[in-house]
């Protein structure tokens, strides 16, 4: 045997730990070696010097001054600890693992989020927009984002040609909507004419539609065009 | 060296596991689990010195391991619903004083702790020699096992932990790995490791060999 093999088999040796048949090499080898012998000496006198330490009695008041903090209520599990302690602990895992992929999946949406907007504008309703059918055609609200008001009022361009063309579509365009998106489309229109002979024509083509609704958006679209309702 | 007596004797040891028998403090864990505090303190009298024991040799100072002592038993209560009871209570009591020796050794921080630890274990070394017949033995005795207790200091504390187990604590091997988590080839190799480190760290010291060298 070599000295590192005896000397990593001297632990063991000490223990009574090795197979006879290593012991009998090991003893073989530390007959011829001084220097190995001396090493099994200075161990087994490691090993006896922690076997020398003395047994410390602990401070008389050790139990009590841990019974007062345990009375003081520093013995306490955490809320938490003592909430998993009421689960079975194979329970644990199944109730940890939909929570762990919430945390995860929240926090990649927080990284993957766009850089932050700034706050929307409080919401205003069409009719507080627009100050009620008086104040169409008027600058509005500071408040009222051009955003904030129903795409339906929109004019295309071209829409007060058709309506000399065709006055039924002022009808179908403003069908859908409620009294306000309807004068605010009548005052987009109004705004298309641009002269008082084109917003009267069209007023009298809305005139002279069958329809009941004709005269109505009429006068409607004089009084935003800012004309007397009677022609 | 041919005419010197070697010691080839193993070390005279029984040791057995703790896997088998009844736990000696099953009955004070069931009582106490029912809400029985008072079973609580009997098992902090029953362990109290073992805990200290061990504590005082991996801190090395009496103030020390008093407060690592009283954190341990705290532990104890706050987390003993996880004691399954398939090791010994103790077993489990060894295991939660083991994580206070390393916390309390992370939260000192190692330079200081090792600094404190070594004036401090020289002092109790001193200290913990109760009155002697032969002052002059006694001195010598006490000035050994201050020198045992700074060369323990100086192991790191994964080579200690399982040293003080087995070499002062007397525990098995399956005990140790249960205690510590670790497998038991594991402790026995660093048992073997840490006690040739604190052999070199005792011949340094001049705490062993000439004299242990002589037939």
């Amino acid at each position: 045997m070599t000295h590192a093999e005896v000397r990593s088999d001297l632990g063991d040796y000490l223990e009574g730990d090795l197979p006879l048949a290593r012991r009998a090499l090991v003893d073989a080898h530390l007959d011829g070696c001084p220097a190995c012998a001396s090493r099994l000496t200075t161990l087994r006198a490691t090993v006896d010097a922690l076997h020398s330490l003395e047994d410390p009695v602990p401070p008389p008041g050790l139990a009590a001054a841990v019974l007062a903090r345990i009375e003081a209520g520093e013995g306490r599990a955490g809320l938490l600890a003592r909430v998993l302690a009421s689960v079975p602990p194979n329970l644990r895992m199944r109730i940890a693992m939909p929570g762990l992929l919430l945390v995860s999946v929240a926090v990649v949406a927080l990284w993957l989020r766009p850089d932050p907007q700034p706050p929307a504008p409080a919401r205003t309703s069409l009719q507080e927009a627009l100050g009620g059918s008086a104040r169409v055609g008027a600058s509005s609200p500071p408040d009222a984002s051009i955003e904030e008001r129903p795409a339906s009022p929109v004019v295309p361009p071209g829409a007060l040609d058709e309506a000399l063309r065709d006055p039924a579509s002022v009808l179908r365009a403003t069908a859908a909507l409620d009294e306000a998106g309807r004068d605010a489309w009548l005052a987009g229109l109004a705004q298309q004419a641009g002269s008082r002979e084109r917003t009267l024509a069209v007023a009298r083509a809305l005139r002279a539609l069958r329809d009941p609704r004709g005269p109505l958006l009429a006068d409607a679209f004089l009084r935003l065009a800012g004309l007397d309702a009677s022609p | 060296m041919g005419n010197e007596i070697v010691e080839r004797r193993p070390l005279p040891r029984p040791r057995a596991s703790d896997g088998g028998g009844v736990d000696p403090d099953r009955e004070l864990v069931l009582r106490w689990r029912a809400g029985d505090e008072g079973a609580f303190a009997d098992l902090v009298r029953r362990h109290e010195r073992r805990v200290f024991r061990l504590l005082l040799r991996m801190l090395g100072s009496r103030e020390e391991a008093e407060d690592a002592a009283q954190e341990t038993f705290l532990n104890l209560h706050r987390h003993g619903h996880r004691f399954r009871g398939d090791a010994l209570f103790s077993t489990f009591v060894y295991r939660v004083a083991a994580n206070a020796a390393l916390n309390r050794r992370r939260t000192l921080g190692r330079r200081h702790a090792r600094e404190e630890g070594f004036a401090r274990a020289q002092h109790e070394g001193t200290a913990l020699t109760s009155a002697p017949p032969d002052p002059e033995h006694a001195a010598a005795q006490a000035e050994r096992r201050s020198a045992v207790q700074v060369a323990l200091l100086g192991l790191p504390p994964r080579l200690r932990l399982p040293l003080v187990l087995y070499d002062v604590e007397g525990l098995a091997y399956p005990d140790i790995a249960r205690a510590l988590d670790v497998p038991e080839g594991t402790v026995k190799s660093r048992i073997h490791r840490a006690r040739e480190r604190l052999r070199e760290l005792l011949l340094d010291a001049g705490a062993i060999g000439a004299e242990d060298l002589r037939p």
